[in-house]
């Protein structure tokens, strides 16, 4: 997770506000070079379209003592053009473009080839991050 | 992925011979579907007289090749322009033409199932 974003998820900074916010996901090219000290989405390259989340859920695990935040279905992205390689998924913030927009956290996933098919992201069932005591 | 590429040359009423044209087409697409964009087939080539209503000359080609929309959007933007540029030099402004793309075997899904991420306070 990016320090900026859990700054501003836990108000810090300028509250994100989960439910209300547009936060999107983005296929990051397994070439750029992204950390836990971005504040911006411009190292980010994005690979596709951003897609919107439109079935967000924060809730409180009181077992595990967590904040779970995710997206109750899977999300797609649409015939991706070949030709790339798919190295993490970003969940940020969208404001108006890269250059503001709030990276939260940088997902892992098995670097892909992209061959013009759908991409489809199945959020873990413990969510797509969390806040952890 | 195998595409569908349509390739429509309405040249209106003027009386060429449609031999011409059809060679003349038929060369533009084979030259455009080269190598390394995979293989490309001929399905159809029709040219016609169209002398019952309009008096237009038609021609349409069309082709399946391994290159399509979602594989190389630079690949089809360019075989478009070049087509429009094709058709006005060989036949004038007041020709018209269209080009459609259809994909006809959408690869199958691929699956990202990461583990989430974590903040500990």
């Amino acid at each position: 997770m990016t320090n900026e974003g859990v700054d501003h998820l836990l108000g810090t900074a300028t509250a994100i506000n989960w439910a209300s916010d547009t936060i999107n996901a983005r296929l990051v090219a397994s070439s750029a070079t992204v950390n836990k000290d971005d504040t911006v989405m411009t190292p980010h390259t994005k690979i596709g379209t951003d897609q919107t989340l439109a079935n967000k859920t924060k809730t409180k695990d009181t077992t595990n003592d967590r904040i779970v935040y995710t997206n109750t279905v899977d999300i797609t992205w649409t015939a991706v053009a070949a030709g790339s390689t798919i190295g993490t998924v970003t969940i940020f913030k969208q404001v108006t473009n890269d250059a503001d927009s709030i990276p939260i956290c940088s997902i892992d996933v098995t670097d892909t080839p992209t061959n013009g098919s759908d991409i489809k992201l199945t959020p873990h069932a413990d969510g797509l991050f969390y806040l952890q005591q | 992925m195998i595409s569908r590429w349509t390739f429509t040359v309405n040249e209106g009423a003027r009386h060429a011979p449609i031999k011409i044209v059809s060679q003349q087409a038929s060369e533009f697409v084979r030259q455009s579907f080269t190598m390394p964009f995979g293989k490309m087939q001929v399905i159809e080539q029709q040219g016609f007289f169209d002398g019952s209503t309009v008096l237009e000359w038609r021609y349409r080609f069309v082709v399946e090749a391994e290159v399509g929309p979602t594989h190389d959007p630079a690949f089809v933007t360019s075989i478009e322009r070049r087509f429009r540029m094709f058709v006005e030099r060989g036949w004038g402004a007041h020709a018209r033409c269209k080009m459609d793309v259809e994909v006809l075997n959408q690869p199958p899904t691929i699956f990202l199932t990461p583990e989430p991420v974590s903040w500990n306070g």
